[in-house]
């Protein structure tokens, strides 16, 4: 709904582009098999998280079962804590439950108590290569077992890497998720795709 | 250069302290005028917000369009008037209807007519004043056809603003909004919101695809704002609705969906069956609230007039004109309201 202004341009050595040979945009991205996505993954860049700070963006799954769970659709926001209250002055995230309406709808939060439903939080870190969620060393990775999320709370189990595409688009971003299982193992669960939609609403 | 005054009507109103909301975020000067009585009481009593024009500081000088002498200090140096003041209300008897909704405004606009200062009227009409066997959708060409009291109080309202645009020369635009809906919307469109979002289950009849026309307040006042502002509006009226078109069942639905309620599908239920059953009970309640419990009631008979009917506005014209609609989608307007309505505790 909204685009903001580019800044810094990071490098970028080879832009992703689809079977037409046109760059992506979100339908062609939440459309687009996993072998194209993955292609995708990793040619895109690492987004500047400072950058995301502030916003919503809308999120669509690309796997299938995620439609019958209704929770095809989402978002993802951004915000960093008060430096006082953290010290370690991290960049955190949560999602919003929408309305599972379809791609081609807006994206609707559902709503409680006065606010939207916001769940599944998670802090952004650069991956580390010498860690054991390293697998996009390109990417941004959003690590849910974080302290806002609760102690048995299954959510804390996600791991998503975060890129864009394409270096001089902040506004459009493709995630891959993972559970984590048992020590280093991890399962591929979903593709997303995001694109900023609207400011945080924290 | 300072902005115009700009004098509000009915401002105490549901959609008159809107109107004052906006004009103040721009830097309008107002002079906001109501009954003296509707300043006093508590918000949310008779769906009255004077609140906001005391929190805003805004001027304020009571008077009454039945009471001609009342209006003299109210219209003093005005330069834009918006006209909302009207008696609202279905089942209000005619010669009151007429004496407020059309005898006020021919005072109102003759004391208008004589300020050198004054320079164009915003005349607030109805949406409803077409007439609904009519092709949908509704234009501002459509025949008339007001379909109660009310509706022709205010169709003759119109009528009277734009005979003094060609005998004196006056400068207007009227504004004939649909369902307004937004926050603290009491009655009607918002009451419909309220009700769906308070039981445990969205529902609604199957067959009930008829579409309701929405406009969210804020749409309606930035609309009128603009339209008092554009010299190319004049001696036009127009329609003011947003651009979704939602029926019965999607409204119900959603409004499920974003509460995340489930949503029943009911099987089909004739909408004449229904209105038989719920008029009586809706007119019966309208009595309680206004004669013994003061509060909205639980069901209007306006609203369940509307019932069954399919209906379906252009905003071409407006939108021709260059307004752009904060909310044209309906879904994002009341997902707000019903935020508002469950922060403020409505909910």
């Amino acid at each position: 709904m909204t685009t903001q202004t580019p800044t810094q341009t990071p490098t970028q050595t080879k832009e992703p582009l689809g079977p037409t040979g046109q760059r992506y945009d979100y339908v062609a991205l939440a459309l687009a098999d996993n072998a194209e996505l993955d292609h995708v993954m990793r040619c895109g860049v690492a987004p500047d998280p400072a950058r995301l700070l502030g916003w919503e963006f809308k999120g669509y799954n690309t796997f299938d079962l995620t439609q019958m769970l209704g929770i095809r659709k989402f978002k993802k926001g951004f915000y960093q804590e008060d430096p006082v209250a953290d010290p370690h002055l991290g960049i955190y995230g949560y999602n919003v439950q929408t309305v599972d309406n379809g791609l081609g709808e807006d994206w609707f939060d559902k709503i409680k108590n006065g606010n939207s439903i916001k769940h599944g939080w998670y802090n952004c870190i650069p991956v580390d290569l010498n860690a054991t969620d390293n697998k996009y060393p390109n990417a941004l990775l959003l690590n849910y077992d974080c302290h806002k999320n609760p102690v048995f709370d299954p959510s804390r189990q996600l791991r998503d890497y975060l890129v864009q595409p394409y270096a001089d688009n902040q506004d459009l971003l493709l995630g891959k998720a993972y559970i984590a299982l048992v020590g280093p193992l991890r399962m591929f669960v979903s593709y997303f795709i995001l694109e900023r939609y609207n400011e945080s609403t924290l | 250069m300072s902005k115009p005054l700009c004098l509000v009507t009915g401002a105490c109103g549901f959609i008159g302290a809107h109107m004052v909301e906006v004009l103040h975020e721009r830097g309008y000067r107002i002079r906001a005028t109501d009954l003296a009585s509707a300043y006093e009481v508590d918000d949310r009593v008779n769906g009255l917000f004077p609140s906001v024009i005391k929190r805003l500081g805004v001027e304020f000088l009571p008077a009454d369009l039945t009471e001609p002498q009342s209006l003299a200090p109210v219209v003093k140096d005005v330069q834009l008037c918006f006209h909302l003041a009207a008696v609202f209300n279905y089942s209000a008897p005619f010669d009151l209807l007429e004496r407020v909704n059309y005898d006020g405004t021919r005072e109102l606009v003759t004391r208008l007519l004589v300020q050198p200062s004054f320079s164009k009227l915003v005349h607030w009409g109805a949406g409803g004043v077409y007439s609904m066997d009519s092709p949908m959708p509704l234009t501002e060409t459509s025949p008339l056809g007001p379909g109660n009291d009310y509706l022709r109080s205010k169709s003759m309202g119109e009528q009277l603003v734009m005979d003094y645009g060609v005998d004196q020369g006056l400068r207007y635009s009227i504004v004939r909004p649909t369902s307004v809906y937004g926050p603290r919307a009491v009655y009607g469109t918002g009451q419909m919101i309220r009700a769906a979002a308070a039981g445990p289950v969205a529902m609604c009849p199957s067959n009930w695809d008829f579409r309701i026309p929405f406009v969210h307040v804020r749409d309606v006042c930035q609309a009128a704002l603009m339209l008092s502002e554009d010299a190319s509006t004049d001696g036009e009226a127009y329609n003011l609705n947003d651009s979704s078109e939602l029926t019965n069942v999607e409204f119900f639905r959603f409004v499920g969906e974003v509460l995340g309620k489930p949503f029943l599908s009911l099987p089909p239920v004739g909408t004449g069956l229904v209105k038989a059953v719920l008029d009586p009970v809706a007119r019966g309640l309208q009595w309680l609230s206004e004669n013994v419990t003061h509060q909205p009631p639980a069901l209007e008979a306006d609203v369940v007039a509307y019932m069954g009917v399919d209906l379906a506005y252009s905003n071409k014209k407006l939108l021709d004109a260059g307004y752009k609609l904060t909310y044209p989608d309906a879904r994002h307007g009341i997902s707000d309201t019903i935020l508002w309505y469950q922060r403020n505790g409505w909910l």
